[in-house]
């Protein structure tokens, strides 16, 4: 079948153990939100999916094949990671650092073609970032930089894309920006699944939401299903009401003196 | 900073101007290059023609030697002048092509060829040959010297691997540090040896210090066989070094076989420091310069930064032991003239760029 599986996967770093048993169906062309707790274990389970850890125990599948049986290239060319921080320590230009997401689609010889530049030059634009194209990347604001790398992600057209807490540095204009283009992107088939932290985006724009407590999977299903009061209490232990507006869409707000 | 314009749709024009303008940074380091080993040839104690060096030249590839020609020219530029240099331009263009990817490697400006330790160890080695010899070992000095430095650096690389590895990923940190442990040790060994040599100190001090002179065809022929090579392979790679300078968990998402390919560059560049070091000894900021001099002028892209950086490298210690050889009354040490000629030149790029990032 299309999509992730993993099948009682479980990781820990030294003694420290970090997720358990997790079993869990990602199915493609729908927007997977991850959300819990900090230290829930949602980054390493974005880094097992995306295969930079292996599993120590259990199975990850993709597309019905294990992760452990695709070439790295191979993998890049069907599923993209967006991590929480990067390094910046050379002045790549945001074009040439964008160029990067194309690197799977190379030849060792070959230079980027048209086709390379029209993916770079789209990314840019839906991430409106192309006016910074020929600026050096260390000179951008950590919420440039994060919508440059998201650009890189889009650039590489990979089917998946995993993204971790991708608008944490965002201002609410450029976060909700990013999360449309990832809805539409799954609706055109693309398979989403992204760490957050903000349950109302999650509310608004997820398909389908993981709650991860403890190493665990604390609930899945449907995000109207899963996010409500009870469960923001349940693991984040917060008193929240929850407002339905005029166009029918739910949000929790916060009782931040309680 | 290199400065891509966004692309239009004369996109494929905009491609070829630049591989054309790669193309010409490249001839015309080239060419500099090819001056200057001309010049450097010609000048000393005996003063030769760059025509009469091209006759000599090429009259190792049969031309006839014209009789106008004094005797001792073909001597003097084949066997004294020729050997050391073209093994000054081979250490600096290998040095520097290691500096620019440990750079990369080590997600660090501040990394050059000698961060994980390999000077060290091919110091301790060097130094414990000599030791042998001053103890009365019959061994050839020439041979042995460079033999002992290449090994201690090729050791001290597997045992900076070994104390990094082999369950983890290899982390910039964890490697640095462990070089920076591993060299601690070697030096408190090069102490020691120093120490034990006794009066005869001198010779391990001069080593450490530096020096092309009295270098042959041995020597040369052992860095094309090892420099050049090595310089190739890593230059294949420069799009992956790219990459890798965004981290980890980036390269592998975009489909570089992160680990893998660290390891292999590190052995690669590491074997071409150590034949550097073994045949020259230890001459420090070449590694560290050229690569920043190349990436402030043209941008950090190694496609362009690692051959720029070896034709950077090859006339920055060219010109630095051609001062000592033929400039100053007495030779001194080559690794003190590359930050006195090198340092100022680097400062005054390093302030201009600094300058054009506030205005």
């Amino acid at each position: 079948m299309n999509g992730i599986e993993l099948h009682q996967v479980g990781f820990s770093y030294g003694r420290l153990s970090c997720l358990e048993c997790i079993d869990l169906r990602l199915e493609s062309g729908y927007f997977h939100g991850l959300i819990g707790p900090n230290g829930s274990g949602k980054s390493t389970l974005l880094d097992l999916m995306s295969g930079y850890l292996e599993p120590e125990r259990g199975s990850i599948n993709i597309n019905g094949r294990p992760i452990a049986g695709y070439r790295r290239t191979d993998l890049a060319r069907l599923l993209t990671l967006v991590p929480q921080s990067f390094s910046f320590n050379f002045d790549f230009s945001v074009y040439e650092t964008v160029m990067m997401g194309r690197h799977p689609h190379l030849g060792r010889f070959a230079h980027p073609g048209v086709g390379d530049h029209q993916a770079v030059r789209a990314a840019l634009e839906t991430l409106e970032v192309d006016r910074l194209a020929g600026r050096s990347i260390r000179q951008l604001s950590g919420g440039e930089k994060q919508r440059v790398t998201v650009a890189r992600a889009l650039a590489q057209q990979t089917d998946y894309l995993l993204l971790d807490e991708v608008t944490a540095n965002l201002d609410i204009n450029h976060a909700i920006s990013i999360m449309r283009t990832l809805k539409a992107l799954s609706s055109r088939g693309r398979t989403v699944i992204a760490a957050l932290h903000d349950l109302n985006m999650a509310l608004a724009f997820c398909d389908r939401v993981i709650v991860l407590k403890e190493g665990r999977v604390h609930r899945s299903g449907s995000a109207a299903e899963v996010v409500d009061t009870g469960l923001v209490a349940d693991i984040y232990q917060v008193s929240t009401d929850m407002l339905r507006s005029e166009d029918g869409t739910r949000q929790l707000v916060y009782r931040y003196h309680q | 900073m290199t400065v891509h314009p966004p692309p239009t749709a004369g996109q494929n024009l905009s491609n070829v101007s630049r591989r054309t303008g790669i193309f010409w940074v490249l001839a015309g380091l080239a060419a500099l290059l090819v001056l200057s080993v001309i010049v450097s040839a010609g000048l000393g104690f005996i003063s030769i023609s760059p025509a009469e060096i091209m006759r000599i030249v090429a009259s190792r590839f049969g031309a006839p030697l014209p009789d106008s020609i004094d005797a001792s020219h073909p001597f003097v530029i084949m066997e004294v002048r020729l050997p050391r240099i073209l093994t000054a331009v081979l250490v600096g263009g290998g040095l520097a092509v290691a500096g620019c990817v440990f750079q990369s490697l080590l997600q660090n400006p501040l990394a050059d060829p000698y961060t994980l330790g390999i000077s060290s160890g091919a110091a301790f080695g060097a130094s414990t040959a000599i030791l042998l010899l001053i103890g009365g070992v019959s061994l050839p000095a020439p041979l042995i010297i460079p033999g002992f430095a290449f090994a201690g650096a090729v050791l001290t690389l597997i045992a900076v691997f070994s104390l990094v590895g082999p369950a983890s990923r290899f982390s910039s940190n964890s490697l640095i540090l462990s070089g920076i442990i591993v060299s601690a040790i070697l030096s408190a060994g090069i102490s020691l040896i120093k120490f034990l040599a006794d009066e005869q100190v001198n010779a391990i001090i001069f080593w450490l210090m530096g020096s092309f002179i009295g270098k042959d065809w041995v020597d040369v022929l052992l860095l094309i066989l090892l420099v050049i090579p090595c310089s190739t392979v890593l230059l294949l790679f420069a799009r992956e070094l790219d990459i890798m300078t965004f981290g980890d968990r980036v390269s592998d998402a975009l489909g570089v076989e992160t680990e893998r390919t660290r390891k292999l560059i590190l052995i690669i560049a590491s074997l071409s420091t150590s034949a550097c070091v073994a045949v020259s000894g230890i001459i420090g900021f070449v590694g560290l310069i050229s690569p920043h001099f190349v990436r402030m002028m043209l941008g950090p892209s190694n496609r362009l930064l690692i051959p720029c950086s070896f034709l950077c490298g090859c006339i920055l210690l060219l010109s630095a032991d051609t001062v000592t050889r033929v400039f100053l009354p007495t030779e001194i040490p080559i690794g003190v003239l590359t930050a006195l000629i090198g340092g100022p030149v680097f400062c005054y790029i390093f302030r201009k760029n600094q300058l054009q990032k506030w205005r």
